[in-house]
């Protein structure tokens, strides 16, 4: 299936994307689905293309906002995800609907599979090989030179590494040159870079154990299921029926913390020998350890990685002690007694390219027609790099129509909070998406993501007109009922003894659905009763999903006036541009701190400038007074 | 390049520093890279005649380099001056003409006319005062008394800054709190319960409303406060005031109805600027020029911070108190008998013994009597407590006010979604909201119109 076909006439392509992990398979799949006829995929494993590296699963707190908007735009993630998922489970139920989290469990070897059959029956060409240089002239990409010295041409390419750029494992004091465990490192490309000019950091990131199934006492373990009612990722998925598989909790213990904290030493974290800057939110047992020193036990999830499999992901043991400690250390968990490894945990370093270096569409500023995207900018995780990957692909095959890039605003998605922030903010850990970085949280819920980019989707080429109809008419159903909620009246008589049964106060005059949907314990299921035989006029088959926008909308209104309000105040200062030019050394006022970072970062906008770390709001206040007075 | 800042402070400004034609000595100030040779230029002496904060006697030329004045050029060097540049302040005689004259003759040295208020932005623009300290500039300048300079000073010093940012600071750390609990799983971080977050929102509340109690005080000691005096004609309103400020400034006859209009009379008490109205006696009449008048002091009683409310020894007691039960305006007052010189000793106790509310002044405003306690009790009702223990910081601001208002509805109002335990991402987001109106004050993202709003405020010259 993966054979190269022949290589086209003078080795020349639409668009080179370097890397199928998570990143270069969305950056690919847009280019070939806008119309690139041919789209080559570079990949040092071509077995392992789609692989996911770590965790058996997608989703997950603010990930989840990230893979629905994929979708939305037209990209794979989602789908795929719908397709190979065994456990669904939407997360933060309890924390209000804008952070509510779609998360799966996926059998990662359908994930593989489905990914590289699509891959197959695309446009674009798969080829097995090393990517050592990049080809410029006059600051612009034309090609890349493959280990052997062969070169492929285009006028557009886009580096998805991921780890593998002088990946270094380490498992206690072992080291292994890898890009993965089982795979080689690359070598050659990161300097190929420098010598452009680029600079480069150093970053780690770390994965736990791999149990095997049968050494596990899954009687004593407690079995956690997904959602009776799962939630699909894809807008366009029907029909959703996925498996529940379960997965089982273990906790730590004071024994297990014992094992650990005597072995620290042992740990290249701890003594040093690691050099790149790991995750804080994602820390390793080792640094659960030392940091909750008070906290008697912590929660391991064992998942297996594929339906039935006898492979298990220890999801919160990432580690890279010493495989025996590891090995010590999990059997004094209640359950783990007898258990034995397919594969110990290991950390992971490796460069990455600070994403500073970066225009919002992704293209180096350095050099034309070359886009990054994915690990390799600093962030961790699939959806951070699919995302990313996704945005790559459609600017770098608009750049090679000639067309202006797309870039999503921070009020219009994830991704655009995503991008902004790693054009814009320098990332000293490697990057993860929160809720908390979206400002415009409330309206980038992950329930309307369809609102927000379907149409951009459609626009070019990624959502298709059948699907795009589908959305459209949903979209105004919800409309219509919100305005229909807005403007028909319920009497007291109707709804008092309702109100005063749920402890609420009774109404006095006739009054909106809307302003009696929106008091804190009232839902829509509880007004069905009440509502006029219309307003339920639509037979549209996504019925609960519409009523829950309409809810949420209705519920949602004020505190996104008062949010929307807040924030167009200060986004005045986004439609501020800063000239490319700006003289930051010459405004006297400015600290010295923020004049090396603005001239380092050379935000496009006012608001970019903001968001800079160690650029303070006076130094907002007086460029504002620059730009705009003079 | 585009060096924008250096167009800015390319120009060379000049402006009079202090107000026209007053006073006998006036200052020019000259700011930018060109003021040493404008200082050249204007006195005809060499550069090194001039030292950093040295006052130099010179002649000054007018622009056909002829003596028009002997004054006093004294050079700040940058960045240790008020803006930032390079200053010249010079000292000449004032007058109408002559300052005039040696500002001409600068800008034929190079230098043009300052816009107003761009001394203190170019003072911003250079790092050297913050968005509240450049409003407390503003403030100073239009201050009516040495009092409300005072504040305007704290401002400046950063001392409201500091207590803005400790707010914020306060406020942050919930916010944090609950920040985080909508993006870690209970796993990963340990949950505060929603009983401490409402303990911690309630000290900001707290914080905030200390800050706002000292508005009012705070705003009577920049703009002064309003007392008007009122009752019917003729007994004695126009007097009374005389004897207040000690100087017969408004027209005392025995004719009912002599007072017309209202008249505004300046006057300090310990520092407190008071605006004293001396209106219209109240009374039913056809008189057209006295309706009006009788309209005119209504707008001003309904304006007042306090209302002197005047009746002479020709109302029987129950009148007095008949009238004060059902006041026709809204405005606090204090009653006051005038003429008490006309009454026997022993009326006069009867006067007084009354124990009805509130307490009724006797005075005599022809013998001078009762008017010391009369000022005095007019002060201790126009200043709250805080004024007389000297808060450490008074708000002057409606805008800053209005912030920390804004600011406190929000977060009260998450104190109710915490006890319901409602969405926690609406309570961050109102959170946020609370914390948005702070940063306004302290002018994170600073609106260009309310910036603009701010310098257009200043004088040209500060
Ligand atoms: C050990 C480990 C632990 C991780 N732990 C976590 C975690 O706990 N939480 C989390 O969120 N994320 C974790 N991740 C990160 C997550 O897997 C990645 O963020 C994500 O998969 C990155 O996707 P990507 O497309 O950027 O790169 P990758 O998926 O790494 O793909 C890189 C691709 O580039 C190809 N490639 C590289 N160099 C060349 C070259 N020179 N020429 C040709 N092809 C090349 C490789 O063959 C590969 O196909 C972990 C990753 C690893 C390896
Ligand atoms: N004996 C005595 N006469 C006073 C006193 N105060 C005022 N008068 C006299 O009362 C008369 C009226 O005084 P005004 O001060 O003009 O009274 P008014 O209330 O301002 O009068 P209108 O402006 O006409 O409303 C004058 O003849 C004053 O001399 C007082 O304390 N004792
Ligand atoms: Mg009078």
């Amino acid at each position: 299936m993966f054979h190269v076909k022949h290589l086209p006439k003078n080795n020349s392509f639409d668009v080179i994307v370097v890397g199928g992990g998570h990143a270069g398979l969305e950056a690919a799949l847009a280019c070939s689905r806008m119309g690139g006829s041919n789209v080559a995929l570079i990949s040092l494993d071509k077995r392992a293309i789609g692989r996911m590296s770590c965790n058996p699963a997608i989703g997950g707190l603010a990930k989840g906002h990230l893979v629905r908007e994929i979708d939305a735009l037209g990209g794979e993630m989602g789908r795929a995800a719908d397709i190979t998922g065994i456990q669904f489970k939407t997360l933060n139920k309890s924390k209000g609907r804008a952070v509510w989290s779609p998360r799966a469990q996926i059998d990662k070897k359908e994930y593989e599979r489905y990914i590289q059959q699509l891959v197959s029956f695309s446009n674009v060409m798969v080829i097995e090989a090393e990517v050592v240089k990049v080809l410029v002239k006059n600051y612009t990409f034309y090609g890349v030179i493959l280990r052997g010295g062969e070169k492929l041409f285009s006028r557009a390419a886009i580096l998805t590494c991921g780890t593998f750029l002088n990946g270094l494992i380490h498992i206690g004091r072992r080291k292994i040159r890898a890009g993965r465990m089982g795979e080689e490192a690359s070598a050659g490309l990161t300097e190929s870079l420098i010598s452009l000019g680029f600079t480069s950091g150093r970053l780690k990131t770390g994965t736990p154990p791999r149990l095997n199934r049968d050494s596990i006492n899954q009687e004593s373990l407690k079995k956690i299921f997904g959602d009776i009612k799962p939630t699909p990722f894809s807008f366009r998925t029907k029909n959703f029926t996925p498996p529940n598989e379960p997965c089982f909790l273990a906790t730590t213990n004071e024994e297990t913390h014992e094992i650990i904290r005597s072995s620290l030493h042992e740990s290249p974290i701890y003594s040093g020998e690691i050099k790149g800057i790991g995750p804080r939110y994602c820390p390793s047992i080792e640094d659960k350890v030392v940091r909750f020193s008070d906290k008697p036990s912590h929660q391991l999830f064992l998942e297996p990685e594929w339906m039935g499999a006898e492979q298990i992901y220890t999801n919160g043991f990432s580690t890279s002690l010493p495989e025996n400690i590891q090995l010590k250390a999990l059997r004094s968990v209640k359950g783990l007694e007898r258990v034995k490894f397919i594969r110990p945990g290991y950390a992971i370093e490796y460069d990455f390219f600070p994403p500073s270096q970066l225009k919002a569409s992704l293209e180096t500023k350095a050099v034309k027609g070359l886009f990054f995207s994915g690990q390799i900018n600093g962030t961790s995780g699939y959806e951070e790099a699919a995302a990313q990957g996704l945005m790559a692909g459609i600017n770098a095959f608009l750049f090679t129509k000639g067309k202006p890039p797309i870039i999503l605003r921070r009020d219009q998605a994830y991704i655009g909070v995503l991008i902004d922030d790693l054009v814009t903010k320098d990332t000293s850990e490697p990057y993860r998406m929160f809720t908390c970085r979206a400002e415009h949280r409330l309206v980038l819920r992950h329930t309307n993501a369809d609102r927000r980019l379907s149409e951009i989707g459609n626009s070019i080429g990624l959502i298709d007109d059948l699907d795009y109809k589908k959305t459209v008419k949903k979209l105004r159903v919800i409309d219509k009922m919100v305005s229909f909620f807005n403007s028909t009246n319920l009497t007291p008589d109707e709804i008092n003894e309702f109100l005063i049964m749920k402890g609420q106060s009774p109404i006095n005059e006739p009054t909106t659905i809307s302003k009696i949907l929106s008091r804190p314990t009232i839902y829509i299921k509880d007004l069905y009763n009440f509502l006029p035989k219309n307003a339920f006029y639509s037979d549209h088959q996504n019925i609960d999903d519409v009523m829950y926008e309409v809810e949420t909308t209705i519920k949602y209104k004020g505190y996104i006036q008062r949010q929307q309000s807040r924030l167009e105040f200060l986004s005045r200062n986004e439609s501020t541009g800063i000239p490319n030019d700006f003289d930051y050394t010459a405004a006297v006022g400015l600290s010295s701190e923020s004049k090396e970072k603005l001239s380092l970062i050379r935000p496009e906008t006012l608001g970019q400038a903001s968001r800079i770390s160690g650029v303070s709001p006076s130094d907002v206040a007086l460029l504002s007074v620059l730009l705009t007075a003079f | 390049m585009g060096a924008m800042p250096r167009s800015v402070m390319g120009s060379t400004i000049v402006a009079l520093a202090t107000p026209t034609g007053v006073g006998g000595i006036a200052v020019i100030r000259v700011s930018g890279v060109t003021a040493l040779k404008v200082a050249m230029k204007l006195t005809g002496k060499p550069i090194q005649s001039f030292k950093p904060r040295l006052a130099v006697h010179c002649p000054l030329l007018n622009k056909d380099q002829v003596e028009i004045d002997i004054g006093i050029v004294t050079y700040f060097k940058g960045p240790n001056s008020y803006t930032g540049e390079d200053i010249i302040e010079i000292s000449c005689h004032g007058g109408y003409v002559l300052p005039g004259r040696i500002i001409n003759s600068c800008m034929k040295a190079g230098c043009v006319p300052a816009a107003p208020g761009e001394f203190t932005k170019r003072a911003f623009l250079n790092g050297k005062i913050d968005l509240s300290q450049a409003e407390a500039v503003a403030e100073i300048i239009s201050s009516k008394s040495e009092l409300s300079q005072d504040i305007s000073y704290k401002y400046l010093s950063g001392k409201f800054s500091n207590l803005i940012n400790n707010m914020k600071d306060s406020l942050l750390s919930i916010i944090t709190l609950i920040e985080a609990e909508l993006d870690f799983s209970t796993d990963e971080i340990s949950t505060t319960p929603n009983k401490t977050k409402i303990r911690m929102i309630d000290k900001v509340i707290e914080k905030g409303n200390a800050l706002i109690s000292t508005y009012s005080t705070g705003r009577l000691l920049k703009e002064g406060a309003i007392v008007t005096i009122t009752g019917n004609p003729n007994v004695g309103k126009s007097s009374l005031l005389n004897a207040i400020i000690s100087e017969d400034r408004v027209i005392v006859t025995d004719i009912p109805g002599t007072t017309r209009d209202a008249i505004e009379v300046f006057y300090k008490i310990n520092g407190l600027p008071v605006r004293f109205v001396d209106t219209a006696g109240i009374r039913d009449s056809n008189d057209k020029i006295e309706i009006r008048g009788v309209e005119i002091s209504r707008e001003f009683i309904d304006r007042s911070d306090l209302v002197l409310w005047v009746f002479d020894v020709g109302f029987s007691l129950e009148e007095i108190e008949n009238q004060i039960s059902d006041p026709f305006f809204d405005a606090p007052f204090i009653p006051v008998l005038n003429k008490t010189d006309l009454l026997e000793p022993r009326d006069n106790t009867s006067y007084c013994s009354t124990n009805s509310l509130p307490h009724i002044y006797n005075t005599s405003a022809l013998k001078g009597m009762g008017i010391k306690e009369l000022i005095k009790r007019v002060y201790n009702t126009l200043v709250s407590d805080t004024l007389i223990t000297e808060p450490e910081m008074l708000l002057t601001n409606s805008r800053h006010r209005d912030a920390i208002e804004k600011c406190l509805e929000a977060i009260t109002e998450t104190k109710v979604l915490l006890v319901e335990n409602i969405e926690s991402d609406l309570i961050a987001s109102r959170l946020r909201d609370g914390l948005f109106e702070l940063d306004k004050i302290l002018g994170i993202t600073t609106a260009d119109d309310i910036l603009e709003n701010i310098f257009s405020k200043f004088c040209v010259g500060k």
